[in-house]
């Protein structure tokens, strides 16, 4: 609870500063949606930029929270239970950022409901409305794991709280019964085992909005699924480490968040990276060995044209050095240095955001063409800050609300 | 077992070669696959022991609520940003 009793000196500046981030983001996408998609880098050829790439990202680090959570309910991993809850506001945060992200890349937001009214006619063979479908499954699943084994905590809370706050935890717990925790507890399992089925047709449906066009070089292909689930839990795992650490040491939690967690942490992330590392190469070999031309102009521009730069600054400094470290970690029983193992999660963090960038400019961008050009301009730069700002916001805002650990023992008091 | 075999070919043959199987658009295959697990949810709620009608309660009335709330958002969002046209 020390969260929601403490506030320190610092609290308020980083919450103005975020504010301020955000509030030139809303800006920046009133001038968007007064100007139209114009004043983007985007064109009539570069149809995706910085909008669908951090859309990508955050479904990316939505997965991790439900992956944790569930395997720590499921498999009974207690020892892991203090970092669940931050993975599931994580994921709850995230894919707020990530139906927003879509909102803000759409050129005419107004039509919106036509998604509602159009469904029955478009489901059928729209990749795009199978996506939506998927998230908004996922989302209104997510919401209800994180609440309903929450309120045995939400009423601790409100016992400890007095006036407004108390009447305002009260709110969150209509019917409550002293009984219900078994109830719960059963119902938490059931969600933990159904809602991991729905993680992962998320991110498959995200990659067929790709991977089903057959036209476009190194995006059309039967591995896309598997291949942004295993991005998406190396981002979201090293997210929820740079995030546990960092609580870790703003609340002083070396007792409840062991070093132990984050060698198991840096384990199953250091094998998932070692994974899509192995999942690249298999990519570039089919791409240069046999595949269209498309496929090889798109693989030469990765590996030694314009993007060079980034891609294997990806692959290097972004995914094998700190993937090396992790596993060198691993071998050495009794050795765990928790801020470099958050530094190394956080590269990895930064690099997965990057690799989604080639994922899907070169495709559209490489030809020759002048048209096919694209720079992100200073909207979508705002708006790109904006969204991180927007999640870190959204996340210190749950976390000053919620008990990010669950209190079923006495010592997270 | 050859004809089961000969039916399961027959039915990827036609998932692979077109966007429908048996009549069936693909978006729907995906749908019951996303929303199954919904439904095995809702029924385990149901049916599960122990269970208290209390809690059952809680439970689809959230899923309910959500559920309003992302299509009175989607609602809002037309409406809001419709106000920039």
């Amino acid at each position: 609870m020390r969260p929601l009793l403490y506030t320190s000196k610092e609290f308020w500046p980083f919450m103005a500063a975020l504010t301020l981030i955000t509030v030139v983001f809303i800006y920046a996408y009133m001038v968007q949606l007064s100007r139209g998609l114009g004043v983007t880098g985007l064109n009539d050829i570069v149809i995706w930029g910085v909008y669908i790439v951090n859309f990508i990202f955050f479904i990316g680090l939505s997965h991790a929270g439900i992956a944790i959570s569930a395997a720590v309910r499921i498999m009974k991993l207690d020892r892991y239970a203090p970092i669940a809850r931050m993975a599931e506001v994580l994921t709850l945060a995230s894919l707020m950022m990530a139906g927003l992200s879509i909102v803000i890349d759409l050129g005419r937001p107004d039509r919106s409901f036509l998604l509602v009214t159009k469904f029955a006619a478009r489901i059928g063979s729209s990749p795009l409305l199978w996506d939506i479908t998927a998230v908004a499954t996922y989302l209104i699943l997510s919401t209800t794991y994180l609440y309903l084994p929450m309120r045995e905590d939400l009423k601790v809370v409100r016992d400890r709280m007095t006036g407004w706050k108390k009447k305002m935890y009260e709110i969150t717990l209509p019917g409550y019964g002293e009984d219900e925790a078994p109830v719960i507890k059963r119902l938490a399992w059931w969600m933990a085992v159904t809602i991991l089925p729905v993680m992962v047709m998320v991110h498959t449906t995200v990659a067929w909005i790709f991977s089903l066009l057959s036209n476009r070089p190194l995006w059309f292909g039967a591995a896309a699924g598997p291949y942004f689930i295993a991005a998406a839990v190396a981002s979201g795992l090293a997210s929820v480490v740079v995030i546990a650490a960092v609580l870790r040491k703003l609340f002083h939690w070396e007792d409840i968040l062991p070093p132990e967690i984050f060698r198991g942490l840096g384990n199953v992330l250091s094998i998932i990276t070692l994974t899509y590392l192995y999942m690249m190469l298999v990519e570039q070999f089919t791409a240069r060995f046999a595949g269209p031309a498309g496929e090889f102009f798109v693989s030469e521009a990765w590996l030694f044209g314009e993007f060079a730069t980034i891609f294997w600054s990806i692959t290097t400094i972004g995914l094998a050095l700190p993937c090396a470290y992790l596993l060198i970690q691993a071998f050495r029983p009794g050795k765990i240095n928790i801020t470099m193992t958050a530094i190394v999660s956080l590269v990895i963090v930064i690099a997965m955001w990057f690799k989604r960038y080639i994922i899907i400019v070169p495709t559209l961008t490489v030809g020759g063409s002048p048209l096919l050009a694209y720079a992100p301009t200073w909207v979508e730069i705002a708006i790109l800050a904006g969204s991180f700002s927007a999640l870190a916001l959204i996340y210190t805002t749950l976390l000053k609300l919620i008990p990010i650990i669950e209190m079923e023992e006495p010592h997270h008091e | 077992m050859s004809e089961l075999l000969s039916l399961m070919v027959g039915l990827i043959g036609s998932l692979v070669g077109a966007n429908q199987t048996n009549g069936m658009p693909l978006g729907y295959i995906v749908l019951i696959v996303v929303e199954s697990p919904v439904v095995i949810l809702i029924l385990a709620t149901l049916l599960g022991k122990p269970r208290k009608m209390k809690v059952t309660g809680l439970f689809l009335a959230w899923l309910g609520m959500m559920f309003a709330v992302f299509i009175i958002a989607v609602y809002a969002l037309s409406y809001i940003t419709g106000l920039f046209y």
